[in-house]
């Protein structure tokens, strides 16, 4: 039996079409927000911060809604479309991942971003502005482009060959699976009681890493290992208590 | 005796700091007859501390000035207390401020060690031993870039050799045969002599008579990867094991696969197979039970590691030995916690109990002291004995187990195991995986890279294939081969024949698997890491290999008389004796000889199934499919054979660059007598493979630092650069980077090369090669800023056709994969730019198809699959052809150079052209990437060293294809192709529009047609066949614009079909998503409604600004409920007529235009509304609108009027003024 997809993606994508071709393509994979039934009021949102033609208050209000999807849902990884809204210049992906992890970065909790658009040439503004983004938030985003079969593109192969691959690299350097692969990496080399020693050793040395770094050291987490002594099931727990369960 | 005897006695019974009457290889440049071993000397204080203080009082001489500041480097980390000790005298010397830091080196080249210590006013370099001086020059150029640009490093000359070991050999001359240049400006401490070789004609290595084993150092060439002695073993004592020889270790011994903690064991064994097969082990345990006399009122405790292999052999001793009353702790070693430990078990282990250590091996004895130590801590005690199945723990390791148990040690068997000595770092056989990986991407076919590639995975045991059985009697006997050799040294025996040495380890000289077993280990890790068992092993090998040349030879001579025909074991034996010579370092396998023996032996077994007999018949069995599959084995090895031996050379080239040098030269005179196809095959491969070499000199030149910043400017910070490079057709700027540049041209790996494959600096060819090497490496690491794909694509193909010696003959042709993996041609042109292929068809061009989606390599028999057994469940490995090349014979029919089968070489192919190359990019798992063509009117078959250079630059291609591909501007660039036919001037999508004429045909699919329609005019309006002036090209135009759109009339079934289009453009999905409007758009108009204008042409101008409508609509917002009240967009649409126009007015709720967007519009700037890529929709609209008169007009209201100013919502009014056309 397949297991449920843990890993929260939010898809940021202007046109329905591709938000459901997307959503064919990574569903069994990844846990994928929004949920059918929300995109348009959630792209709506988005469409309304990226138009600074709306009333400032109308942008701050829509620009909420997305972070508390993000915040409320526990969002890893945005895979973020170029263009958003418009028939008329608006704002870009870029523009929206600056404001969603300006803030973040203060906190050290800058979400992976992968950014995803059918643009085919190389403009030199947006690389401009993505190696901007790259200097500002580094090692974590990439670009991608949506991929074209004939006449169409983000087929869901596609999405399975080329985007999931890249969302699965992304998010391994995401310094919550940076944190489990040491960790499992501890625990194929080291024993148990040396693996909780080792996890106090380099609690500190994480905490730059990850926000809820502390956590590792608590004693809840030291118990919890001391009980177990199958490796898969110490796996489990620490994954576990990593997804904050 | 007087003091100078006494003295001189002394320093001759210093013994282990030289290693004479050998063959070293020391750096890329030497091979020497003694090694110093440098290391031991430095690494002691009586030594060093007098060496330190004579550098001392020399630094003191130069370095005058007390009060400047000094860094001394040391090299290696060996060199720490010699460079500490100076640092100490100088104090004394009053100096005050001194640091130092020692240089290591890795694969990324040197470091330091401290990394943060700061350079001082003067440094001083101390390189502990010398040859060349190049490792002296190496640390300063280091330093010399740690240093800022703005206060370069004062590094003071000389530096100081301590050793400097040189070969002070003159010519006739009297002139030095050895250039030390380098020395000159470097001080010795002590100097010492040698005897030197060049590598590329070392007689140690060519010279059949005189050959040694070649031995190597790590990179620093400072420690040889060897032992000094022959191998030991065990101390045993009889009674208690028993003897190896009445041991059946039948089908319990696991070769190589087995890899534990993440290490990998040359041999392991099964210890359930092991205790059913050996009813010996009863006996012995009931011999044990005797010697420690265990009395029924004992409490005993059985005290083990928990491992799931051991259980058995613990319930066997607690059954045999203590009658099943022992208590058995299971003791999970770095899992139990040692406080838990005390708590649950001391109450079984008091003093009065009798403690055993029960464990089915002992290896390292780590787990045995970890559980000892246990005891000890927790009762205080020791065990009264250790009781293992097997004993394969080294003779240290054997003697502290014995010492702590008071030597009650017993084991079963006692087996001397390969000790595991590490090799740069890692175990012997990781150390292997690691060299057949380095091979797999450095060989330059995909047969090749996939045979090296599955010979390290082998090794990995990353697909463990199930056991064949028909090599477990070899295993064994390999196993006790194994054994047998530390048994023999370890007794202090020595021979110096092979068939005594057989002998004497209990195996049958005449026996042929007896004899190949042996010399298989021999040739393998650890021994020959054993010096003088090396050299013993390398004479045996010689004498052995010489006798079978020497037979062979006669054998397959044509004009020998009376002498038995070569057969299946004759080359199986040459195989073995081949593939040893490659591990051994025996060079003698390149010579012409055996070159001309090859020739021979392909002309005898070119047809495989002729020469194999029929085993069946021969052995007068019944049907026996064993036989028969047994045959079809050996026509596939045969079928294989010249793979064989290309894998063979090119482990040797890549060990030994001038072994390509010597093997080229020696193939001169043989080359004509590969007769065969697949002697053919074997030479092309050869003198493709042999390019290999070039991977050094490429290495060499990306650590120079000239060569590092050629071409660096060109980054996307300075834009008017990046093209410089794309523009250096002449080569200056790289030539400028390479002249006088000793250190590349004078090194060895450059004239490898150029000896190997003829090249030189001047020739446009290498230079194109170079150059390619640094495009592509570059494109790889760094963003371009303006240059496109196309222009990097087409910059590439102008310089691969350089690679030929007449470029201006050949054409090219590129075919790149798309996201389905099909093939798309995305470069194509001749010299006179004239196309080749056109458009790919499958039936023209169905040998390039078939090519580029992967022919199979085609050595092996039609019936080749049935050799996988259906249980075996092993994937074949993956071996596609990379390179192909055809010759025309007529019109459609070309003939296929590469082919084995001669009755399948012709393929049909409509192409242009006489002859063909294709070469096939792939991707790390052999899938296609592309393809790269070349064709020209004449046969250039014959031209090796393009041949040689486009293979060496595939995976630089496949990099770049990855790269780009990944990104899809592949795509883009068959898009732009594309464009040149057929412009997409509209700013929607294509995809956009497929998607709309797909699901709403009915409505959208005359939309789309007149889109196309206008695209394609607008995309060949400017393309005439006869050509035509500026003059009449309005004229032309607007006769084509009438052709295309006949229809000129609007009635009100079109302003219905324009209502219709309107509801379904906020209805559908594809333009964003469904849009709910407060009431359907149903412009109302009068019966008999008409007007002179193209019907097709107003319904898309209506569909645009539907289209932008939609996209600036007013959004709405979840739980926002603003006090104007509306919840819902409101959508209008107008047609009003008069006499000689039709205003046409779509307004909207929206939030407000920018004002900049209105003032283009106003102005007619429709191209800029969108910035620099994107083009609005209705820039197209304008534009045609514009071509039929130029008073008709597009706008938008700037007037809009705001609806609520508190959500910000606009009515926004689109307008069109249409005047009649004409």
């Amino acid at each position: 039996m397949m297991s449920e997809p843990v890993r929260k993606i939010l898809i940021i994508e202007n046109q329905q079409s591709q938000y459901e071709s997307i959503l064919d393509g990574l569903k069994n994979v990844f846990d994928l927000l929004p949920q059918t039934g929300e995109y348009t009021s959630f792209a709506d949102c988005v469409r309304v911060w990226v138009n600074e033609e709306y009333p400032s208050n109308r942008r701050d209000k829509s620009l909420k809604q997305i972070e508390r999807v993000i915040e409320g849902q526990g969002i890893e990884l945005i895979l973020m479309d170029h263009i958003l809204g418009g028939p008329f210049p608006c704002l870009k992906g870029i523009d929206l991942a600056k404001q969603l992890n300006g803030k973040r970065k203060i906190s050290n909790t800058v979400l992976p971003i992968l950014f995803i658009s059918k643009t085919e040439h190389s403009e030199h503004s947006r690389i401009a502005a993505f190696e901007e983004y790259q200097e500002q938030f580094p090692g974590s985003s990439n670009w991608i482009f949506k991929g074209y079969f004939g006449d169409s593109i983000l087929k869901p192969e596609f999405v399975k060959k080329v985007v999931r691959v890249e969302i699965e690299k992304l998010l391994g350097e995401s310094p919550k699976n940076k944190l489990i692969e040491i960790l499992d990496h501890e625990i194929i080399r080291k024993g148990q009681d040396e693996l909780v020693l080792a996890i106090k050793a380099n609690a500190e040395r994480l905490k730059g890493q990850v926000a809820n770094g502390a956590i590792l050291a608590s004693n809840e987490m030291v118990m919890r290992l001391g009980s177990v002594t199958d490796k898969n099931q110490m796996n489990r727990i620490l994954k576990e208590i990593m997804n904050g369960k | 005796m007087s003091n100078a005897h006494i003295l001189k006695d002394h320093v001759r019974g210093l013994d282990g700091y030289k290693i004479d009457g050998t063959h070293f290889k020391i750096g890329a440049k030497i091979h020497s007859t003694n090694f110093y071993y440098a290391k031991r000397l430095f690494q002691n204080s009586y030594y060093t501390s007098r060496i330190a203080l004579v550098l001392a009082r020399k630094i003191n001489r130069a370095q005058p000035d007390k009060n400047r500041s000094l860094t001394i480097v040391g090299y290696e980390g060996y060199s720490e207390l010699l460079v500490s000790l100076t640092k100490s005298f100088l104090a004394t010397f009053g100096f005050s401020r001194i640091n130092h830091f020692v240089t290591l080196e890795d694969d990324n080249g040197l470091r330091r060690q401290p990394d943060d210590v700061v350079l001082n006013d003067s440094i001083i370099i101390i390189v502990p031993i010398a040859s060349t001086g190049s490792t002296a020059i190496k640390v300063e150029n280091y330093v010399a870039g740690l240093a800022s640009k703005d206060s370069p490093a004062n590094i003071l000359r000389p530096h100081f050799n301590v050793l400097v070991a040189i070969d002070p050999s003159e010519n006739e001359k009297g002139e030095k045969v050895w250039e030390t240049v380098q020395l000159t400006e470097q001080s010795p401490i002590i100097e010492l002599k040698n005897d030197w070789r060049e590598p590329r004609d070392c007689e140690f290595c060519f010279d059949n008579k005189k050959s040694l084993p070649i031995f190597e150092t790590d990179r620093s060439s400072l420690t040889p990867t060897l032992i000094f002695d022959y191998p030991k073993s065990k101390t045993l004592v009889a009674s208690e094991s028993v003897p190896f020889d009445q041991i059946n270790f039948e089908e319990s011994i696991i070769y190589r696969t087995a890899k534990r903690n993440n290490e990998h064991y040359l041999f392991s064994s099964k210890s359930d197979i092991f205790i059913a097969k050996n009813p010996l082990i009863e006996d012995w345990l009931e011999k044990i039970k005797n010697r420690i006399g265990v009395k029924a009122t004992d409490r005993v405790v059985i005290l083990s590691p928990s491992h799931y292999s051991n259980p058995p052999f613990i319930n066997l001793v607690n059954e045999r030995v203590f009658g099943s009353a022992a208590t058995i702790i299971h003791h999970q070693v770095n899992v139990d916690y040692l406080a838990n430990f005390e708590v649950l078990n001391k109450r079984y282990l008091e003093r009065d109990a009798k403690i055993y250590f029960v464990d089915d091996s002992l290896i390292s004895g780590g787990t045995f002291f970890s559980v000892s130590n246990l005891l000890r801590f927790t009762a205080g005690r020791s065990f009264d004995a250790a009781i293992f199945l097997y004993n394969k723990s080294s003779a240290d390791i054997n003697e502290r187990v014995k010492q702590s148990v008071g030597d009650h040690l017993f084991s079963f068997t006692n087996i001397n195991l390969p000790l595991q000595p590490r090799i740069a770092n890692k175990n012997p056989l990781e150390f292997e995986i690691k060299r057949y990986k380095d091979l797999s991407n450095q060989v330059l076919s995909d047969v090749l890279r996939a045979r090296f590639r599955k010979r390290s995975e082998d090794i990995d045991g990353q697909k463990p294939s199930k056991k064949d059985l028909s090599k477990a009697p070899r295993h064994l006997r390999m196993f006790k081969a194994t054994h047998k050799v530390y048994e023999f040294y370890g007794s202090g025996r020595s021979t110096e024949s092979y068939v005594d040495f057989l002998a004497a380890c209990g195996f049958t000289p005449d026996n042929i698997d007896d004899k190949t077993a042996m010399m298989k280990i021999l040739c393998q890790y650890p021994f020959i890491l054993y010096l003088p068992l090396r050299k013993k092993t390398f004479a045996w090998h010689k004498e052995w290999l010489n006798e079978k040349l020497d037979d062979l030879i006669d054998r397959t001579d044509q004009e020998a008389l009376n002498v038995p025909p070569i057969n299946y074991e004759d080359i199986r034996d040459l195989k073995f004796l081949v593939r040893r010579a490659v591990f051994l370092g025996n060079y003698e396998v390149l010579t012409s000889r055996v070159l001309g023996l090859l020739a021979r032996i392909f002309d005898i077994v070119e047809e495989p199934k002729s020469f194999v007999p029929d085993l069946v018949v021969a052995t007068r069995q019944p049907l026996f499919k064993e036989l028969d599959d047994e045959r079809r084995v050996r026509i596939n090895q045969l079928e294989e054979l010249h793979i064989f031996f290309i894998t063979q050379l090119t482990e040797i080239i890549h060990k030994n660059g001038w072994c390509a040098v010597n093997l080229l030269k020696n193939l001169a005179s043989e080359r004509e007598n590969f007769k065969t196809p697949r002697a053919r095959q074997f030479i092309r491969m050869l003198d493709i493979e042999l390019a290999i070499v070039m991977h050094d000199f490429d290495a060499l030149l990306r650590s120079d630092n000239k060569w590092r910043s050629l071409y660096k400017y060109a980054d996307a910070e300075k834009n008017e650069k990046n093209t410089t490079i794309v523009r250096d057709p002449a080569n200056n700027e790289m030539i400028a980077a390479l002249e006088g540049n000793h250190e590349l041209l004078k090194s060895n790996k450059y004239e490898i090369c150029k000896q190997t494959m003829g090249l030189d600096l001047q020739e446009d060819c290498f230079l194109s090669y170079l150059w390619l090497k640094k495009f592509l490496g570059r494109d790889s690491r760094i963003n371009w800023g303006e240059v496109s794909l196309a222009t990097k694509t087409e910059a590439i193909f102008e310089r691969l056709i350089r690679l030929f010696p007449d470029p201006h003959v050949v054409g090219t042709f590129f075919v790149v994969a798309d996201g389905t993996d099909q093939p798309h041609v995305v470069i194509d042109h001749n010299y006179n730019g004239d196309q080749f292929i056109h458009e790919l068809d499958k039936d023209k061009h169905a040998a390039i198809i078939d090519f580029f989606k992967g022919e199979p390599a085609g050595s092996k028999s039609e019936d080749d699959t049935s050799l996988i057994k259906p249980d075996q469940n092993i994937e074949p490995p993956k071996e596609l052809k990379s390179i192909i090349e055809y010759v025309r014979i007529d019109d459609s029919r070309w003939k296929d150079l590469y082919a084995l089968d001669a009755s399948k070489s012709t393929k049909q192919l409509i192409c242009d052209s006489k002859w063909m190359l294709m070469i096939r990019i792939s991707d790390d798992d052999f899938n296609t990437l592309g393809l790269m063509g070349f064709y020209a009117d004449e046969d250039l078959s014959q031209n090796k060293v393009a041949k040689q250079l486009l293979m060496l630059l595939r995976r630089d291609l496949g990099r770049f294809i990855v790269k780009h591909h990944k990104n899809e501007e592949f795509a883009a660039l068959r898009e732009v192709e594309a464009t040149k036919r057929f412009a997409y001037l509209a700013g929607h999508g294509r995809q956009m529009l497929q998607r709309l004429s797909e699901e709403e045909s009915s409505t959208f699919g005359s939309v789309i047609t007149t889109m196309e329609k206008l695209q394609y005019l607008f995309a060949t309006k400017l393309i005439s066949p006869k050509g035509y002036g500026h003059e009449d090209k309005k004229d032309s135009e607007k006769r084509l614009f009438d052709s295309v759109f006949l229809n000129k009339s609007i009635s009100k079934e079109d302003i219905e079909e324009i209502n219709k289009i309107g509801n379904k453009v906020f209805e559908t999905k594809v333009i964003e998503n469904r849009v709910q409007i407060d009431k359907d758009i149903d412009c109302s108009i009068e019966d008999g409604f008409a007007f002179s204008f193209n019907n097709e042409i107003l319904k898309l101008i209506c569909f645009e600004l539907f289209i932008n409508a939609k996209k600036n609509r007013f959004h709405f917002m979840r739980d926002e409920k603003c006090s104007c009240g509306i919840i819902v967009n409101e959508v209008a649409l107008r047609f009003d007529v008069l006499p000689a126009t039709l205003n046409v007015s779509l307004s909207a709720t929206g939030p407000k235009i920018n004002a900049d967007v209105l003032r283009k519009i106003k102005s007619g700037r429709f191209e800029e509304i969108k910035g620099e890529t994107e083009i609005s929709g209705l820039y197209l609209m304008n534009k045609v609108l514009k071509f039929l008169d130029p008073n008709n007009n597009i706008d938008i209201d700037p007037d809009s009027a705001p609806v609520c100013l508190l959500c910000g919502m606009y009515r926004n009014t689109a307008k069109l003024t249409l005047h009649v056309q004409k």
